[in-house]
């Protein structure tokens, strides 16, 4: 993608002076600033769209003042969090206070590195992308323990200790749960991983019913293992129901306590940034990432038909039971259906694999991540551990196990050979 | 394989760059009356009673030195996982014969207690809360 | 400009390493210890080990930095803790620490030490390393993941003692 932007640049005689270096370094930079950008945004739409589901789930209607619906409310916080006085207090160690919030900035950041958004765009397309994610997600853990300690204050370092082992504890599964949908392809490339789930096929290539090649649906295990991952990966980036490192009712803000205004926002950009990564991540290893839903032009037609009539139920079953008409799914579908029968453009386009796919991939899960948080409640310490070591992990090691008799029982390897 | 690096190399220094605006634009609008109280320890209003750093419980490293090992197994099978479809036999008997001794370790500290957050065994309470049964209480 | 990448991550190792054995505050030589991680993760990529820079990323910032940490939260008094040794066996520890250094020095004198400033063309070194420990050092992984078991077993007994 580096190279192909460079190249692109270079076609232009105005920019010959920049040389062969100076353009990859440009290109690079344009790149880095469109994902700090997109990670700036994504934190800000994020928060308002987490504070109106909140309400939604709640009956209640969230932020309405600032912007039609409110949409202005998280631009107007953030442009508050710039206008704070930087307080760092004077118990703390003045050093490490000030370095911990940008270790974990930087470390969700450059995850992005990694992360193809469609069939041509990633930043550095490495051959061991994922276990590259998975290693500067595990930094994190330093930089929370490094704000926790220097912020002297009692509620962060327990904050901070609770958040640190319970990090650790859940990165056993997380680990296990992703090399189960390597071992599938054997490629740690995350790119080699989305290629190898296109097309659709028979759920777990047996039962007759028609679903996309992604892996969830490749064989049994790995639908296991992508829910082990899911509740993993939920406990890794600290929200609810695993976020003790910050529950409210008994730490304040756990190792956030002492941090305010413009410092408080690395914590709060690096937060959803990480969300982002565990979204794209699982969509790009068990979801397909940017690989559409549907093969082929008739595909999409039928599959957004599917949808409608899935919608059609759906409305029956509100206005039944709660009584309530429920319209909108309804017509969006159905427009939807509709057009892609009319228009083979446009039914084309739903085919095609790009940034549309993962986004709504990871849209979704991260709506999920935000449905846990009103559906569960906090788990307690020792119940996480609990969670973590003794129910994750030996049903992470199943599924390891399970997915090598699978691949052996299906002909997938060859023993012999 | 160095320019995949070099770019992450080239994000980090880049999102320290670009945030960094902020702080400076912060420095520049945001406001400067800083007191006594502000720059005190934030306990929920009480006045701070001792130093926070504190001597931890042991069950904190004890859960660091079972990930350690846990986690040096799982790199182990990072490159398992990358050759399993191609050589055939071995690494199939491989990952059972891991998986096996990785199953042995964690009955083992399973077993021995290492993985209980809570050590207590007490069912009642002592004193005079010897009539109460207790609950699963936590301390740090 | 690889070079000069080269020298920066080298300077910044040498340099976290030395807060690391003279700085007069526990958790300052704990924390400087990851900058030298990174640094050293940095000089594994320019000899072409990607899975080993990666490696060092996950187990040692990810695993011993934080038993490190959880290391020095259980002794009290962290910050004014006295960790400059009174021991007086000077000369032993000097010729104990000369050997070793000779012994160093020489290994990085005999070795050549491929630095790859060009983009060499190669993709990974994940399906080497996967297919070496499945077929030459098979045994050898065996011995490591029994020995692995070994470590568990030790470790988690030695931390109960200390109840």
């Amino acid at each position: 993608m580096i190279d192909a932007i460079a190249s692109w640049m270079l076609q232009f005689g105005a920019l010959n002076w920049l040389g062969e270096t100076g353009a990859s370094l440009v290109a690079v930079a344009l790149v880095g600033i469109t994902l700090f950008i997109f990670v700036a945004a994504n934190a800000i739409v994020l928060v308002y769209v987490e504070r109106k589901v909140s309400a939604f789930m709640q009956v209640r209607l969230g932020p309405m003042r600032v912007g039609p619906m409110g949409t202005l409310q998280t631009v107007a916080d953030a442009l508050k969090l710039l206008v704070k006085e930087d307080i760092i207090p004077q118990f703390a160690d003045k050093v490490l206070f000030r370095v911990g919030p940008w270790v974990i900035l930087i470390s969700a950041f450059v995850a992005f590195a990694a992360i193809p958004f469609s069939p041509t765009w990633v930043p550095a397309d490495m051959s061991i992308g994922l276990f590259y994610v998975l290693s500067v997600s595990s930094v994190v853990v330093i930089g929370i323990v490094m704000s926790g300690w220097a912020s002297n204050n009692k509620w962060s370092l327990y904050g901070a200790m609770r958040s640190a082992a319970q990090i650790v504890s859940y990165e056993i599964p997380v680990g296990l749960s992703l090399l189960a949908a390597v071992a599938v392809v054997g490629t740690l490339n995350l790119q080699e991983l989305i290629q190898a789930q296109a097309g659709v096929g028979n759920l777990f290539h047996w039962i007759p019913i028609p679903v996309p090649n992604w892996f969830i649906f490749n064989n049994p295990f790995l639908f296991i293992a992508a829910f082990v991952y899911l509740i993993a990966a939920t406990a890794e980036v600290n929200r609810t129901p695993f976020d003790i490192p910050e529950a409210e009712s008994e730490l304040v803000a756990g190792f956030m306590t002492e941090f305010s205004g413009i410092r408080w926002a690395l914590f709060f950009l690096s937060e959803y940034a990480n969300a982002a990564v565990v979204a794209l991540l699982t969509a790009i290893v068990f979801l397909g990432g940017w690989q559409s839903p549907f093969p082929d032009i008739q595909g999409a037609r039928i599959g957004m038909s599917v949808l409608a009539v899935l919608a059609i139920i759906w409305t029956f079953y509100v206005k039944v039971k709660a009584n309530r008409l429920s319209i909108y799914p309804l017509a969006v579908t159905v427009v939807l259906a509709v057009l892609a029968w009319l228009f083979p453009a446009f039914a084309q386009w739903l085919a095609n694999p790009g940034l549309l796919w993962i986004a709504i991939k990871g849209g979704t899960i991260i709506f999920m991540l935000m449905w846990f948080r009103w559906t569960f409640p906090r788990l307690r310490v020792d119940q996480l551990m609990y969670v973590s070591w003794k129910v994750l992990l030996p049903l992470a090691m199943i599924n390891l196990a399970g997915v090598a008799i699978w691949m052996w029982l299906t002909g997938a390897i060859n023993l012999v050979g | 394989m160095h320019e995949h690096y070099g770019v992450v190399l080239a994000f980090g220094i880049l999102g320290f760059i670009l945030m960094y605006v902020a702080f400076i634009l912060q420095k520049l609008i945001g406001p400067k009356n800083s007191s006594e109280l502000k720059l005190d320890t934030y306990e929920c209003g009480e006045p701070t009673e001792g130093s926070s750093w504190v001597q931890f419980n042991i069950r904190f490293y004890v859960i660091a030195l079972i990930f350690i090992v846990f986690d040096v197994e799982v790199v182990f099978l990072f490159p398992w996982a990358v050759v399993f479809k191609d050589m055939g036999f071995v690494t199939f008997i491989e990952v059972f014969v891991f998986l096996a001794i990785l199953v042995v370790g964690l009955a083992y500290v399973w077993a021995k207690g290492d993985l209980e957050w809570v050590k207590m065994k007490l069912k009642y309470g002592t004193g005079r809360y010897a009539a109460t049964r207790l609950h699963e209480s936590e301390s740090p | 400009m690889g070079e000069v990448i080269f020298w920066v991550i080298w300077a910044l190792v040498a340099v976290s390493a030395m807060v690391v054995a003279f700085s007069k505050n526990l958790v300052y030589s704990v924390f400087s210890l990851l900058a030298t991680f990174i640094g050293v993760a940095g000089i594994y990529i320019f000899l072409n080990a990607d899975f080993l820079a990666v490696t060092q990323i996950v187990i040692y910032v990810g695993g011993i930095l934080v038993l490190l940490v959880f290391g020095i939260m259980l002794t009290n008094r962290i910050v004014v803790a006295k960790i400059t040794q009174s021991s007086l066996q000077r000369t032993t520890g000097l010729v104990v620490v000369g050997a070793i250094f000779l012994v160093l020095v020489l290994t990085l004198l005999n070795q050549t030490w491929p630095l790859a400033t060009s983009a060499a063309e190669f993709d990974s070194t994940v399906n080497n390393i996967g297919e070496l420990l499945f077929g030459d050092y098979l045994i050898l992984f065996e011995v490591a993941s029994v020995l692995l078991l070994g470590a568990l077993i030790g470790a988690a007994t030695l931390a109960r003692k200390e109840l």
